[in-house]
């Protein structure tokens, strides 16, 4: 069972990873570097909350931009747009609310207060495919 | 009296392979739980075994007017226990049971957590039921027994249509092939649970009416229950992770 969202990444303005996930841990993390780079500058072009979505050898990437940190995400290609809009708009609405922007214009550069975050971004189907497949099947 | 003999003849024959499709199903459930040895494997295994109960109570009951067994109605507790298996009541009681321990195993997979206020409804409806089925009861009063029924499917709805549609959403979003059909299937199975005592509760009420009972209702509750174990089935034992 595939995730909608494989990988994710949250930056803000200086470029610097406030969180990420990584799904695929063979990926160079150099490639990875200069990748979120070019992405942070291609996400300082989009309006607040806009998205912008490009292919990439065999994932979707979708980034989009919020009180100036960038959400950046991937997924399969097989998986559909609308499900991967849908779950990182619920990922971009969940880390505001544990983490408002009154909290992150104080921010210390301290990446530790966001590991919190993996836990609440499970998303929901995987979760329950997850249980089933302990539980049942 | 020979008429009544045959239609619950009849219904113990029909309700016999029902007692063997539920029966098997109950045996791959603790084949299953002996494999994953998980909590909801355990919780699946109660609810089955309250249905299969409530299933070999309802067969008791028609064995108990064929064979024609029947007990002093002199208010001791055996005349209880006769008539809460003869009227059904002790099967509505495990039905109940079941509904219950269904909500958890629903929360359990679907949500991220319990909602406080549905869990009070949920329980204080539960208890509410079960102490309605056990004991407001008044030997040969149909009219109490129609409304056992309707709060029973009541319940039923309460739980199962959230099951459901927790069941459907699922099947929209996941691709997986197998996945997608096992919970199709749990909808089916959660549907047909609901429509079970629909059906029973309208096959009360044509007795309530003066009927004989067994009704084409009562034939279409048990039909709702062998569609429901097949949905059990497809649902929760034949899919097998990819993993």
């Amino acid at each position: 069972m595939e995730k909608v969202i494989q990988d994710i990444w949250i930056l803000n303005d200086a470029g610097a990873v406030l969180y990420h996930r990584v799904f695929d841990r063979n990926v160079d993390d150099q490639l990875i570097g200069a990748l979120l780079s070019a992405l942070n500058l291609l996400a300082e072009e989009l309006e607040r909350g806009g998205l912008s979505n490009f292919e990439l050898k065999d994932k979707k990437y979708i980034i989009t931009k919020q009180h100036g940190l960038s959400f950046i995400v991937n997924s399969s290609k097989k998986t559909k747009e609308k499900k991967v809009k849908e779950e990182i708009k619920s990922i971009v609405n969940k880390f505001f609310n544990l983490y408002p922007k009154e909290m992150l214009d104080n921010w210390d550069n301290d990446i530790s207060v966001f590991t919190d975050f993996e836990k609440h971004i499970k998303d929901s189907l995987q979760d329950t495919i997850d249980k089933f497949e302990k539980a049942f099947w | 009296m020979v008429e009544n003999i045959y239609l619950n003849f009849i219904g113990m024959i029909f309700e016999s392979f029902i007692l063997i499709f539920a029966a098997v199903l109950l045996v791959l459930i603790l084949k299953k739980y002996f494999i994953k040895r998980h909590n909801l494997t355990r919780l699946l295994l109660l609810i089955f075994l309250g249905y299969f109960l409530a299933i070999v109570f309802s067969w008791l009951s028609k064995v108990f007017v064929v064979t024609q067994l029947s007990v002093v109605q002199d208010g001791s507790i055996n005349a209880y226990l006769y008539n809460i298996v003869e009227d059904f009541r002790l099967s509505e009681f495990l039905v109940t049971i079941a509904i219950f321990l269904s909500y958890i195993l629903k929360v359990n997979v679907f949500e991220k957590g319990y909602n406080t206020v549905q869990k009070i409804i949920v329980s204080i409806y539960g208890l509410f039921s079960c102490v309605y089925v056990l004991l407001i009861y008044e030997n040969n009063n149909d009219f109490l027994d129609v409304f056992a029924f309707l709060i029973v499917f009541i319940y039923m709805v309460m739980v199962y249509a959230p099951f459901l549609r927790r069941a459907i959403e699922s099947y929209r979003a996941v691709e997986e092939k197998a996945y997608k059909q096992a919970f199709l299937s749990l909808a089916i199975m959660s549907f047909s649970f609901m429509l079970i005592f629909l059906n029973f509760a309208i096959d009360r009420v044509f007795v309530f009416l003066g009927g004989p009972g067994f009704t084409v209702f009562y034939y279409l509750a048990w039909v709702s229950a062998i569609a429901g174990i097949f949905g059990a089935y497809y649902g929760y034992i034949r899919p097998r992770s990819s993993e």
